[in-house]
């Protein structure tokens, strides 16, 4: 169901995999199971630039954190964590 | 005549290991709060809990004191609720469908079930789409609107410091704070990081203990020992939302306080000048800046100068947290802020007390959503 309007006449659509860095933090003190070996890490809210405001929670892979600002322009890499699960993250953009 | 009068309040000791059951702590806050006030548990015929499924429930701690309620309630919420259940409390009183209402909130929240690990031990709901990422325990998700308003405005890590230090300064003359030693802003910055931009001294401590506050109607003003305080106005912002915490929120450096305020203000007849202690929801350091500027106390991007500039802490021109809040004093989820306020407007703070308080504001605050009163001297 959609949180803006309460449709649930909802559908897949395809993205860019861009975006930009609206906020994030850098994680020194992890309290998730399995994420020790990555700490620290960054996780931020990306603004994807298909739809103003439309921001996706995820984390920046492949960067030291003092690289990622605000700002950072971003791109999508699928993590297959397992035969079922796959993840999207994001890493600097190229 | 007020909605409702704040007739009592009570406490436990505030500890990392209170060695008694969440009802123990529950029954104890309530006794406390209803000697406070003059009354036997068999007069209190309302009450209600906020909890986040780790509390002794309003059946139990009803059966314990063998208390006939009218009216029981028990909600599944945080920080949010806890200016709103003394609201809701009012409510009851002024609707007459109950005459004392005790609002309490009890949990052992560092020896039993801990808040900080909530976003490691839930996967269903929103936290599906944060587990993944390593992410999801409250001061990770608050520091993303605290490094959003740093971006914004210039707010520097010193002005965040500057919270925490207050805070402790106030709690330093307050024998219920769990923290008590000074602190410095080389140790603020020397602190070891938790989410970045929050280090230790930026987080509350998780805490064991209990607060209960009974609200009454306004005709028992004249059979109390201790000075009443009035229900002035309350309010309840941000709506019920069950997004991702600050999902769909246009502007992370600013809340839905800016919403609620001026309600509050309104139904108070009153305006943030008049008000001369201030509680403001401190489970971290950044949310105090943030509510300065949203309820008018700072412009916008302002308020990391005040606190910089000592204005918040003892004898500032806005005294806010005088218990050391919920960073220095301890984490019982916002309701011991109600409690420091009414305690301060009887002119009960002793060598804290603010002189001549006659109007506190008092705020909780979770993730979304928030709530707010305003008390004053009847």
């Amino acid at each position: 169901v959609c949180a803006d309007c309460g449709s649930s006449s909802s559908s897949w659509q395809p993205v860019s995999g861009r975006g930009v860095v609206y906020a994030f933090v850098v994680i020194h003190h992890n309290t998730t199971p399995g994420f020790d070996a990555r700490t620290p890490y960054v996780v931020a809210w990306i603004e994807l630039p298909e739809q103003g405001g439309l921001r996706l929670l995820s984390d920046v892979v492949g960067a030291d954190p003092g690289e990622v600002e605000i700002g950072s322009a971003v791109e999508v890499v699928f993590d297959a964590v397992n035969a079922d699960l796959t993840v999207p993250r994001f890493r600097l953009a190229r | 005549m007020p909605h409702a009068i704040i007739s009592g309040v009570g406490y436990t000791e505030f500890s990392a290991n209170s060695g008694v059951s969440v009802l123990e702590l529950a029954t104890t806050a309530c006794s406390r709060a209803f000697a406070d006030a003059g009354l036997r548990p068999a007069d209190v015929d309302g009450m209600i809990t906020y909890h986040a499924n780790d509390t002794a429930l309003t059946r139990d701690v009803a059966t314990a004191l063998h208390m006939p309620l009218r009216w029981w309630q028990d909600v599944l919420a945080g920080g949010t609720y806890s200016c709103a259940s003394v609201g809701l409390a009012a409510t009851l009183v002024e609707a007459g469908v109950a005459r004392h209402v005790v609002c309490y909130r009890a949990m052992n929240g560092r020896s039993g079930k801990r808040i900080g690990r909530l976003g490691a031990e839930v996967r269903s709901g929103v936290n599906q789409f944060m587990t993944p990422y390593g992410f999801g325990s409250p001061p990770q998700v608050f520091a993303m609107v605290c490094r959003r308003h740093m971006f914004e405005y210039g707010t520097t890590k010193e002005q965040l410091g500057s919270v925490a230090i207050a805070m402790r300064e106030h709690a330093l003359g307050n024998e219920r704070a769990t923290r008590r030693s000074p602190l410095t802003m080389e140790d603020y910055l020397n602190a070891r990081v938790i989410a970045d931009p929050y280090g230790l001294f930026d987080c509350c401590q998780e805490t064991d203990g209990a607060c209960a506050v009974v609200v009454s109607a306004p005709d028992h003003a004249s059979s109390l020992d201790k000075t009443p305080v009035a229900v002035k106005a309350f309010a309840h912002g941000g709506g019920a939302v069950s997004r991702l915490p600050f999902d769909g929120v246009a502007d992370f450096a600013t809340s839905f306080f800016t919403d609620l305020g001026p309600q509050l203000f309104e139904r108070a007849q009153l305006s943030p000048a008049d008000i001369d202690v201030a509680m403001l929801y401190d489970a971290f350091t950044f949310e105090v800046i943030m509510q300065l500027e949203d309820l008018g106390f700072c412009k916008r991007g302002e308020a990391g100068a005040f606190v910089a500039d000592g204005q918040i802490g003892p004898g500032g021109s806005l005294p806010v947290n005088t218990h050391g809040g919920l960073l220095s004093e301890g984490y019982i989820h916002g309701l011991n802020h109600v409690v420091e306020a009414v305690e301060q407007l009887r002119g009960e703070s002793g060598d804290r007390q603010v002189s001549g308080a006659q109007h506190a504001l008092v705020t909780g605050f979770g993730f979304n959503a928030g709530s707010a009163l305003v008390l004053g001297t009847a």
